[in-house]
């Protein structure tokens, strides 16, 4: 258990929080992250975070946008973890993670099965419908963590350039391949699951 | 190596320069490039469209679509703060 001392009536406040929000922070963490018993441990340690600074909370932003910035922070480290993990794991240039050899013909021309199509219905722009919505959640659970923790970081950290490379400690040109490994990953298995029927 | 050969790159490229295009701002040689390619490849443009489709999505996120149960969560939560509610 966690102490800290606090009055009855931040208790009382802590505990509506808690019943109000987790709900929530809970369905952005199981979003963003592959296992759900991992983003319920985040969601978990946000709160007891939010718990031990409950006085640093001064009321400035609503309780909800104060507790998601700490469950950002939390799954930003949980992206760094994950990052750095897999390259030990892995290597840093590991043979099946770059999906541009069996995409592109050696001239660097799409490979006939591989060409992207277009008007697909289901791939409209304004159309993002179930199917598509569940194709782009299984197809991310797909990715290796550490690709999937790359592009997760990239919309975590809107798009700052600088704040991921920081963050994975990455250089540009190595964030940008990695964006673009994880992206014809993503899309190739997206359009994979939408035209061919799934067992 | 010429104009033309220095324009023309391969699909290959053409995404990578589209993924980069988010992060970095491309330079003009690259901007050419991509712009030129795009112009006589169907299959780079439907990538365009699709890897935009895919950022929108990845951006915005149906959080709401996820099925949670939080009661047990919650609960261990108060449990672990010592706020029993």
């Amino acid at each position: 258990m966690t102490t800290a001392t606090r009055t009855s009536a931040q208790e009382t406040l802590f505990s509506q929080w808690v019943r109000e929000h987790t709900g929530d922070l809970q369905r952005f963490a199981r979003n963003r992250v592959k296992d759900p018993d991992t983003a319920d441990d985040l969601v978990q340690t946000a709160f007891v975070s939010a718990w031990k600074t409950m006085d640093r909370f001064e009321g400035n932003s609503s309780p909800r946008t104060w507790l998601f910035a700490i469950l950002k922070h939390k799954l930003a480290d949980h992206y760094r973890k994950a990052y750095r993990e897999g390259i030990k794991v892995s290597g840093m240039e590991a043979v099946g993670d770059d999906p541009s050899g069996t995409l592109f013909v050696p001239s660097g021309h799409w490979h006939t099965d591989h060409r992207p199509q277009l008007v697909q219905d289901v791939f409209q722009e304004e159309d993002l419908n179930e199917k598509l919505d569940r194709a782009l959640r299984k197809c991310m659970d797909a990715l290796p963590e550490r690709m999937r923790s790359v592009i997760e970081m990239k919309y975590l950290l809107s798009k700052d350039s600088a704040a991921i490379r920081e963050a994975l400690e990455l250089s540009e040109t190595n964030m940008w391949q990695q964006v673009h490994r994880a992206k014809l990953k993503l899309r190739a298995c997206i359009e994979e699951r939408l035209t061919k029927p799934q067992p | 190596m010429g104009l033309i050969d220095t324009m023309m790159i391969s699909c290959r490229k053409a995404s990578e320069l589209t993924e980069r295009k988010e992060l970095v701002p491309l330079n003009a040689v690259e901007r050419a490039g991509l712009w030129f390619h795009l112009r006589i490849c169907d299959g780079c443009k439907a990538y365009v469209k699709q890897s935009a489709a895919l950022d929108r999505w990845l951006d915005e996120r149906r959080d709401g679509n996820a099925v949670v149960d939080s009661g047990a969560l919650e609960d261990r939560i108060l449990n672990e703060t010592g706020t029993q509610g």
